[in-house]
């Protein structure tokens, strides 16, 4: 019944609480700032969802929360840079260009893979479109802040647009083998950019005439074109899904043609390959600690992968792609101190602010800094212990995870007709979903 | 020449119509009902187009009651209201003593009256280019108009009247955009007659394709909506440009799905946005504000979410009048539990395996606990918007005709006032719809669309015994209610032979049959309907005229358990089908055939 009470007190609190930002003093703990060392016996003071302070000895009124952290490590919220929670559709795998879709039209606060996620410290994750067209959806940068009913509460302000590619097997399946159409080959998919690429400047050019008067009528207008010259524009940072290292080359050099410099490589497991070359080309790589040979394209791989590319000066983090990873990326990172013997903030960078500044949002959070965002996670013991569990989770000054009051059905939306059979199937979203929602479409094929 | 039975009855009913009219219509009424005595049930022209409903309570709006009142209506409109009226010499006079009248009801959304769909030729599908699908596979046919789609001999007609609806605000089926909707009288005998007024709505929603088309997910027609409503803005300045200086102006080329969009983008008319959930209705919400067409949530179960927002965004709201499931008696249950219990107690070696179930018990009781406090949040919608001073009228798009009263009086249990469940009927609809000048109230010069009830509408046994339509006069049967069968364990039943059965789920009937044999004591048999194969029975158990039928049936690679709990009659039965263990349940009726 006490779990009801809680649950209740959960859900009434999103529904009448339209602030996303609280105060909240965590006193005593080992502050891992991730940019300016580790300080012992420290307190983080936040203030309308901001840090305020770090220091010694802080004190607040009666009115605001203070955590005890005396024993415990503070450190950032961890962000993961690839994953499908918290969203209803990942793949609109109708066609091999659909720049113009946007997860964040599909976020569902009713998920509970946000709230697992917050369970395992992470306050921030890029809720990406899926990789079964060589230009996929827009995503989302999102804040976990579970409770809140309102889907534009988790979309974080100002964050910069980002959007999916992919290279290699997916596209090709899904539209070359399932549909019969480009891209059927590697070749296919660099034809498939360019000829987007160019699709987005002709577009624009025809606009740029009509608005400045040498065209009297408005050129049909075309969201996913507009999209395109946004991304030329340098509007919106790729984040492309890759695993062979020719891929990756042959991408860097069509950007080159067209003058596109922000890109992060997903998943880059040959990424290791050619650091030096993602490194001049100031591309970034978010990719697994250690999971690969799951299909062809992906066989040749190593644990060492992430060591290697930090090694080389790319800015690299370690991702999930899963609702069952996402609740333990500080041991995902911890596996780079076995492959690769990254030290202790090496390693959690990983899972801070290199996923920060890949996402654009390293101005905001990937750091404990005055003025960031309060997004903070509390473990019992180090982040990168095999021991450590996760004690608070603080989004934006407000604590969404905490340990001591976790009722064991989180949900927020009960489906009245809901029916009890005698087996339960899996959850849908402890699986990868990459190609959710296109094996319908592989299904089909002859 | 013996006189069939008809003519007699409808010789009679003649009679009393005409018993207060001047003599001289008498022997012409006469006329009229032997004339066409033979098909006199459905041809026999109106003796007159006045009516005078006496000493009646006339509820003229929610609130306003008079009593011992007269309503006088002349060729479809209401000519008065009040006491002391003259009487017409031409009118039927209809003695409403003690009887309720109220303004008939109007549904703020429906399907009612439609042809029924053509069959899905899905080879088609197969040729569809998938990123590039014709529109009608994509779900975009803004361009339809549901007036072309309907057929004033629909029995949905006459289900939705007898329940007091004398007008719907009718919407076409589909996906993104399904097309016009048009204001319709629930009578006529032509679709010219009953309409009202023609596209003045969109009806749209977030749903994605169904073929695998683009756009086959909700972002996708998120996207969608965005670019076809630009695109519609730019095309009207175009099409502006070309009328006022054709020569020299690139001539506009004419899509009919963008064109159709003129009036949203305009904002002439509104879109009806299918909003059943909270994130349906908060991602059209989202939609509306980016593109600032006119919205009315439709459909919308979980409206009372989102009140403060709605309120804001002074949007109105057309709740659907269907409801999840009443919670069942958990009597029934509690008793089981009780005997398994008892056996357990007998058997200690057994203790450990009771534990466990009890542990599994607990959680399904608690899951259970969650899922009905979710029920009677559902119920309770129209009272929350009542109590936000939200107005909302009713959707019956996915209620059956049959279900109307009764949610009706659930939602009022669960705090909805009877003026306000009234104004959801009548008023609120009719300003929606831009009506009020003309429909949902009983006031002089309105529509006549009345309904008469024998006792106040919101009695559980009420019962409605005139419906007016556009002037005319339908007159209900009083039925006996039907009682919901109960066992009898010492009835004696023979189930041998073929039945028809109909399984009703969700507002769709499948027939199919069942073959039943006797050899012995025991029953083998099977069943197949229009949507399964033939599929033999695992076992049929008979307890008097309780019969429970199972069987195992593959679906989606898997076998499911399917269980049909039927009550028998002599050569009737009726009861519920139970597929994989609740995952679905529908109603089913049955009956034998002869030999």
């Amino acid at each position: 019944m006490k779990n009801y009470i809680t649950t209740f007190c959960i859900v009434l609190m999103g529904i009448y609480s339209s602030a996303q930002t609280g105060d909240v003093l965590i006193k005593n703990g080992t502050v891992i700032t991730i940019t300016d060392g580790v300080k012992e016996e420290t307190d983080v003071l936040i203030r309308n969802g901001k840090i305020r302070q770090i220091g010694e000895g802080l004190s607040v009124g009666d009115d605001v929360r203070v955590i005890d952290a005396d024993g415990m490590y503070v450190m950032p919220g961890i962000i993961d840079a690839h994953s499908h929670a918290g969203i209803d559709v990942v793949n609109e795998a109708t066609a091999p260009v659909t720049a113009e879709v946007f997860v964040g039209d599909a976020i569902n606060p009713y998920s509970v893979s946000i709230y697992r996620a917050l369970a395992g410290g992470v306050t921030v994750s890029h809720a990406m479109h899926g990789s079964a067209n060589a230009i996929g959806g827009q995503c989302e940068t999102m804040k976990h802040h579970y409770g809140e009913e309102d889907p534009t509460t988790y979309q974080m302000k100002d964050a910069p647009r980002t959007i999916k590619f992919a290279l290699g097997e997916n596209p090709m399946r899904v539209h070359g083998e399932g549909n019969g159409i480009q891209p059927k080959t590697r070749m296919g998919i660099e034809q498939v950019f360019r000829k987007a690429f160019a699709e987005g400047n002709e577009y624009q050019e025809a606009w740029k005439k009509y608005n400045s008067g040498k065209t009297q009528i408005a050129p049909e207008y075309n969201l996913r074109k507009q999209t395109l010259a946004d991304i030329i524009n340098g509007d919106i940072i790729i984040h492309c899904h890759s695993y062979r290292a020719d891929e990756i080359l042959m991408l860097m050099n069509v950007l080159k043609d067209y003058g596109v410099d922000q890109i992060c490589f997903q998943h880059v497991n040959e990424g290791f390959k050619v650091a030096p070359e993602l490194a001049e080309f100031g591309a970034t790589a978010s990719v697994f600690a250690d999971w690969w040979a799951y299909k062809f394209e992906v066989y040749y791989s190593t644990a060492y992968n992430a060591a290697i590319l930090t090694k080389n000066g790319v800015v690299t983090s370690i991702n999930s792609d899963s609702g069952e990873l996402i609740r333990h990326l500080y041991h995902e990172a911890g596996k780079t101190q076995k492959y690769g013997d990254l030290t202790d903030n090496e390693a959690l960078r990983l899972i801070t602010i290199n996923p920060a500044i890949q996402l654009g949002i390293d101005d905001r959070v990937g750091s404990l800094e005055v003025g960031k965002d309060g997004d903070v996670a509390v473990f019992n013991k180090h982040p990168l212990s095999i021991y450590t569990v996760p004690q608070y989770t603080i989004v934006d000054g407000i604590v969404r995870f905490d340990i001591s009051e976790d009722p064991a059905d989180m949900r927020l939306d009960i489906n009245p007709d809901e029916s009890f059979p005698a087996f339960h199937e899996l959850d849908a979203h402890d699986e990868h979903r990459c190609m959710e929602g296109v094996y319908e479409f592989l299904f089909h094929q002859h | 020449m013996p006189i069939p039975l008809p003519i007699n009855r409808c010789f009679f009913h003649t009679f009393l119509k005409i018993k207060n009219m001047k003599r001289v219509y008498l022997i012409y009424c006469l006329l009229v009902a032997i004339s066409s005595s033979i098909f006199c049930q459905t041809d026999v022209p109106d003796v007159t187009s006045t009516f005078a409903l006496t000493n009646a309570n006339v509820v003229v709006k929610p609130g306003t009651l008079i009593e011992n009142a007269t309503v006088i209506i002349k060729d479809g409109y209401i000519q008065q209201v009040g006491s002391n009226l003259s009487i017409p010499f031409d009118a039927e006079v209809i003695a409403a003593d003690s009887m309720f009248v109220y303004a008939g009801f109007i549904a703020g959304l429906s399907h009612i009256g439609l042809m029924k769909e053509e069959e899905n030729k899905s080879d088609n599908n197969e040729k569809v280019k998938r990123y590039d699908p014709p529109p009608a596979a994509a779900g975009i046919t803004p361009d339809v108009t549901v007036a072309e789609q309907l057929d004033s001999k629909q029995k949905s007609i006459e289900g939705y009247r007898k329940e007091g609806f004398t007008l719907a605000h009718v919407v076409p089926k589909g996906r993104m955009m399904a097309g016009k909707g048009s204001l319709v009288f629930l009578g006529g005998d032509s679709p010219e007659e009953m309409l009202l007024l023609q596209d003045m709505s969109l009806y749209g929603s977030l749903l994605a394709s169904q073929g695998r088309v683009y756009p086959s997910t909700t972002i996708g027609v998120m996207s969608k909506w965005r670019e076809m409503y630009k695109q519609a803005e730019l095309a009207s300045q175009h099409e502006k440009k070309f009328m006022a200086n054709p020569a020299g102006t690139k001539r506009p080329t004419f899509d009919k799905s963008i064109k159709s969009l003129y009036d949203v983008t305009s904002k002439s008319i509104p879109v009806f946005f299918h909003t059943p959930k909270t994130l349906d209705l908060s991602r059209a919400m989202n939609l509306q504000q980016e593109l600032g067409f006119n919205m009315v949530a439709a459909n919308a179960k979980q409206a009372y979410k989102l009140t403060n927002r709605l309120k804001q965004k002074n949007i109105p709201v057309v709740i659907s009048l269907n409801l999840p499931k009443e919670s069942k008696d958990k009597k029934k249950k509690d008793e089981k539990s009780d005997d398994e219990k008892k056996k357990g107690d007998k058997d200690m070696s057994d203790k450990k395996k009771e534990d466990k179930k009890k542990k599994v018990d607990t959680e399904t009781e608690a899951l259970k606990e969650r899922a009905n406090k979710s029920k009677k949040e559902y119920e309770s919608q129209a009272a929350e918007l009542e109590k936000s001073g939200i107005p909302f009228s009713f959707s019956v798009t996915d209620t059956k005709a049959g279900d109307v009263k009764k949610n009706i009086m659930r939602m009022i249990k669960s705090g909805l006032s009877e003026d306000a469940a009234l104004a959801a009927l009548t008023t609120n609809p009719a300003k929606v719809l831009g009506l009020d000048q003309v429909a949902g109230t009983v006031e002089r010069g309105k529509f006549a669309n009345l309904i008469v009830t024998d006792t106040t509408y919101f009695k559980e046994d009420a019962n409605i015994r005139y419906v007016f339509v556009d002037g005319k006069k339908y007159e209900m049967e009083v039925k006996e209610k039907k009682k919901k069968k109960e066992g009898d364990s010492d009835a004696v039943v023979d189930l041998a032979g073929t039945w028809s059965i109909v399984v009703s789920a969700d507002g769709m009937d499948i027939d199919g049959t069942i073959e039943m044999e006797k050899s012995g004591d025991e029953y083998t048999g099977s069943m197949t309907t229009d949507m399964s194969d033939k599929t033999e029975f695992d076992s049929v158990e008979v307890d008097g005229n309780n019969v429970t039928i199972k069987m195992t049936a593959e679906m989606n690679g898997s076998q499911a358990p399917i269980v049909v709990d039927v009550v028998v009659e002599e050569d009737e039965f009726e009861g519920s089908v139970n597929i994989a263990n609740g995952m679905m349940t529908a109603d089913v009726t049955g009956s034998k055939d002869p030999n």
